[in-house]
């Protein structure tokens, strides 16, 4: 014990030479730690976070975020229950926010009537931007929602395209939610079978090709016997057809697993696809010819008539072709259990967690515990917050916030009362981030290179000086005194602002923050002095929008 | 590619104290470029690339189409386009390529000779991957990853334009910084004008000037830099003349007013050399369709926007040289969906700046099964750097392209200035 403790004074001590150079600190201050851990684990601090950490101590809240059913949430909850569209089936939404050509009774609609359509299933969107920022701004279990907006992410799908205007609701809901920290397999699986990816990758409609079935098989596909002789266009060209879509098998194993060059080929996006064919979405039905089960309207369906009952070889393993649904199941378990698809994920997760280029050893460390837990999310968070590279002064700040971090942080640091989610959702389209529209199968990307330039600091500043000034403009109320009373208009400029360091940065302020808005205080524009009255007055708002606004607020 | 540096460009800094001062004064824009050229910071004859990012690979082969091959119109039975003379055919462009019918407000330039296509265009990496195909193209580097930089912004480097003064000499359309703009050159980026301004007054400004400039955060302080200036003369911009697109002729819609607003910046002649224009939606696996899919609306209003954009240039259209660009083409072969799935050669459209138009350039690899690549997709017979190496060399003068696009040998001319 002796020894240990002398070996490390030793290393102590020879790590001091360096130091000599103003070189980074060796270890983070508990101050620097509770909030490193704030910062990665939930959007960001609010009043009282700091406090709450202290008191129970770090690992306590790292395992407590990590159980989220132990933490009581049930204010977040009630406020969930005023969105009504939140709890709904994806058929439920049509039905309450139907089509223009629903309204139309079988006639073609109008323009106006697709306007007014539009702007009605545009509530859905709405709802679901409230929801998020409503959980994002009270929820207790901040790792849970950080986690589902990292999955959602890595499972992108846009409100825009076709019917998942009236699939992403459920779709977060029920595919991604339940699993954000269980079995990233339940998670693939949940997402592979929701009918908002099918339909946003378009393997909704994804059938046997007859580029892939021998001649002397067609036989046993007459369905497109009947694909030869059907109407056709003014053009002259049949109006339907039927075969493959690559589109959801390249993106599965590209973005969704194995991730891009490692390993698979062109021939393996078409034979998964060809696995994957009749992975669809149960219609409406016609009533009277096809009645349809409501409860199963807009569900998963497995269309055995699509389905290609050909032989493959997908990855090196051979299927006979006749499996049916559970070839494509098998295919993702393939997929799951793949070294390629732990290291993408395991990269993801420390790209998120601790920074842009995160270090291979630690990717190494947290793919093989993702590999060794059989794929279990809430194993390979741990590796990542119990490593040492999570509490190294390295990685201290070492991210950029995204536009939805930085509002989330700036509404929770200053207590904000959101009044209007959906001048939120304006704000962040101008970010370059609105939700759930994201349009490309990449997601949004998470390194600052993307997301730093010039208009996106400035709409930064922009927004502080709207939120903290209350301006009409704002989508929330903020009440400065509340989170402290120092923090209130007066002639003392320097302990307003020393105020705002403690408030909204802990005190962690770059010294020439400190000395540009320190010198600012000499300038009547701030300190409202005119000549013939020196009495000074200081705007908290201002000086407040000015941290939030400032490089050291960027990071977290 | 380069070392990473910053080095504080004093005489960029002293125009930008002078910039102040002439915008304080408001005379700038009613002078149209009197003060301007008279300092020797931009005159009229300066040209111009603009480039436009078609995200989500454009369909090539139903832009430009080969309505003549019988392998063209045997893959693509749904979606294929009728040749000339028949219902929704395509406009005859040289006997062999028609343009998509859509595309048609750009025939008068066709016609004129100001508007070129290089068909079978692309990447010799032969990666299927959006994102992977976007970073070789705006890397320039294909097949090399660790390359953070894009190739626009080391043109601009390597030219006399890295000694240009305006904070808008180059400028990009966008939210985000797209990779072919990041460097070491300052780029400015917004996704709208009227957004890019600041809320409160100078004192806001100056705060935020300095202390985005002054702090020691690298990757923060570089960008917060020239915001201030930029932030000025656009504000002076948007205070004359109309801010609606549809009045000066371009379509309804983001794209529309993303070309308006460009062009605003170039009419303003505050010194932008280089601008770019992201435009997403060309990933059509469904529903892609002839004339009647999610293609045509897309090329409409790409079509329309050109042409408006040309039109609204008047006499400095010569001076615009115009690109189009995609990360690769789409299979030859429609899918069961009435659309395409990821395939390799595409095509580029080039307007202005002098080029020899009314030409389909490159040479034709064919679409027999024998001569397409992998068995599937269009080859690639025009690598995209020899390209933008020409429009480089050619119409901004920038010859020496060692360090733009490292390893590639540019081949004889396609002779886009022949």
């Amino acid at each position: 014990m002796r020894n240990i403790f002398l070996i490390l004074i030793t290393l102590g001590f020879s790590l001091c030479i360096p130091a000599l150079a103003p070189a980074a600190p060796q270890t983070l201050t508990y101050t620097q730690k509770v909030l490193q851990v704030l910062n990665r684990l939930s959007f960001g601090p609010e009043p009282g976070d700091i406090a709450h950490v202290r008191h129970i101590g770090i690992k306590a809240y790292i395992e407590e975020q990590l159980h989220p059913e132990t933490i009581d949430d049930s204010r977040c909850d009630n406020d969930l229950k005023t969105i009504p569209t939140l709890s709904m089936t994806a058929y439920q939404l049509y039905q309450a926010y139907p089509p223009a050509k629903a309204a139309a009774l079988g006639e073609k609609p109008n323009p106006d009537q697709v306007k007014a359509a539009n702007q009605h299933i545009r509530e859905i969107l709405d709802q679901l931007t409230q929801a998020k920022l409503t959980r994002i701004l009270e929820s207790q279990r901040q790792l849970q929602e950080v986690m589902v907006d990292f999955w959602f992410n890595h499972f992108n799908v846009t409100f825009q395209k076709n019917r998942d205007k009236w699939f992403i609701t459920p779709y977060e809901q029920d595919a991604i939610r339940p699993y954000a920290l269980g079995k990233f397999r339940d998670l693939l699986g949940a997402v592979a079978h929701s009918p908002a990816m099918l339909e946003y990758l378009d393997n909704v409609n994804s059938s046997v090709d007859a580029r892939y079935v021998p001649a002397d098989e067609m036989d046993e596909y007459p369905q497109m016997e009947k694909m030869m002789d059907q109407p056709m266009s003014a053009d002259g060209k049949p109006k339907k057809s039927m075969g493959l879509n690559e589109n959801y098998a390249r993106e599965l194993m590209e973005l969704h697993t194995l991730g891009v060059d490692s390993g698979y080929t062109q021939d393996d996006v078409i034979q998964v696809a060809r696995a994957l064919t009749g992975w669809s979405i149960q219609g409406q039905g016609k009533p009277g010819q096809n009645d349809v089960d409501p409860d199963q309207v807009f569900q998963f369906k497995f269309r055995e008539r699509m389905h290609d009952l050909g032989p493959a070889t997908i990855l090196g393993q051979a299927f006979d072709g006749s499996q049916g649904e559970a070839e494509g199941e098998a295919v993702l378990d393939l997929l799951a259990k793949n070294p390629a698809t732990a290291h993408f994920i395991a990269t993801k997760l420390c790209r998120r967690f601790i920074c842009d280029d995160p270090p291979p050893a630690l990717v190494n460390r947290v793919a093989q515990r993702f590999l060794d837990s059989g794929g279990d999310i809430r194993e390979t968070l741990r590796a990542i917050f119990y490593s040492k590279e999570f509490m190294s002064p390295t990685y201290y700040r070492a991210k950029v916030k995204t536009p939805l971090e930085f509002m989330a942080s700036a509404l929770r640091v200053t207590n904000a009362h959101v009044t209007d989610t959906q001048k939120i959702a304006q704000i962040l389209n101008l970010m370059g981030e609105p939700l759930y529209l994201c349009e490309p199968p990449t997601g949004y990307p998470d390194d600052a290179k993307a997301w730093v330039n010039s208009s996106a600091l400035l709409d930064r500043m922009n927004f502080s000086l709207i939120l903290l000034g209350n301006k009409p403009r704002s989508p929330a109320r903020v009440n400065l005194t509340q989170i402290d009373p120092s923090l209130s208009s007066g002639d003392d400029g320097k302990k307003i602002l020393r105020g705002f360091f403690q408030a909204l940065l802990d005190g962690q302020v770059s010294a020439n923050t400190q000395k540009v808005l320190f010198s600012k205080l000499d300038d009547p524009e701030i300190s409202h002095a005119v000549l013939d009255d020196r009495q000074k007055s200081f705007e908290a708002s201002q000086l407040g929008a000015l941290v939030l606004g400032s490089p050291d607020f960027q990071r977290r | 590619m380069r070392k990473s540096k910053w080095n504080p460009k004093l005489s960029r800094r002293d125009f930008l104290k002078w910039s102040g001062t002439a915008l304080a004064g408001a005379a700038l824009f009613d002078m149209p470029g009197f003060l301007w050229a008279a300092a020797g910071l931009a005159s009229d004859s300066s040209k111009i690339l603009i480039a436009l990012f078609q995200r989500g690979a454009a369909d090539g082969l139903n832009m430009i189409v080969p309505f003549q091959d019988t392998y063209y119109h045997a893959a693509r039975p749904t979606i294929g386009l009728n040749g000339p003379n028949l219902s929704g055919g395509v406009l005859d462009l040289d006997g062999t390529f028609g343009l998509h019918p859509a595309l048609s407000s750009l025939m008068p330039m066709w016609q004129v000779g100001t508007f070129a296509a290089i068909h079978a265009v692309g990447s010799p990496d032969g990666t299927r991957s959006h994102f992977e195909a976007q970073d070789n193209m705006e890397t320039g580097t294909p097949g090399v990853k660790t390359t953070e930089d894009g190739w626009l912004n080391r043109a601009i480097e390597a030219s006399s334009l890295r000694k240009a003064k305006s904070p808008l000499t180059a400028v990009a359309i966008s939210a985000r910084l797209p990779r072919i703009l990041r460097g070491d050159f300052q780029v400015t980026a917004f996704p709208s004008l009227n957004g890019y301004r600041f809320i409160g007054g100078g004192l806001e400004a100056d705060s935020f000037e300095q202390m985005y400039a002054g702090s020691i955060d690298r990757l923060l302080s570089g960008t917060g830099r020239e915001t201030k200036e930029s932030v000025d003369i656009i504000q002076k911009i948007q205070q004359s003349g109309s801010k609606n697109p549809e009045d000066a002729g371009y379509p309804k819609g983001p794209m529309g007013r993303q070309f308006f607003e460009l062009a605003r910046i170039i009419k303003a002649k505050v010194g932008l050399r280089v601008g770019f224009l992201d435009v997403g939606g060309w990933d059509h696996h469904a529903n892609e369709g002839s004339t009647d899919g999610l293609l045509n609306g897309r090329l409409k209003e790409l079509g329309d926007s050109i042409a408006a954009f040309y039109q609204d240039m008047g006499d400095r259209a010569g001076d615009v040289l115009f690109t189009t660009m995609t990360e690769f083409g789409r299979t030859m072969q429609e899918n069961g969906n009435r659309g395409t799935d990821h395939g390799h050669a595409g095509v580029m459209l080039l307007f202005g700046g002098g080029i020899k138009g009314g030409k389909v350039y490159g040479s034709w690899p064919g679409l027999s099964p024998e001569q397409l690549f992998e068995g599937r997709d269009l080859q690639v017979t025009t690598d995209f750097r020899q390209v933008h190496s020409e429009i480089l060399s050619n119409h901004l003068g920038i010859l020496n392209q060692g360090e733009i696009f490292p390893g590639f040998t540019p081949q004889i001319p396609l002779g886009l200035w022949a």
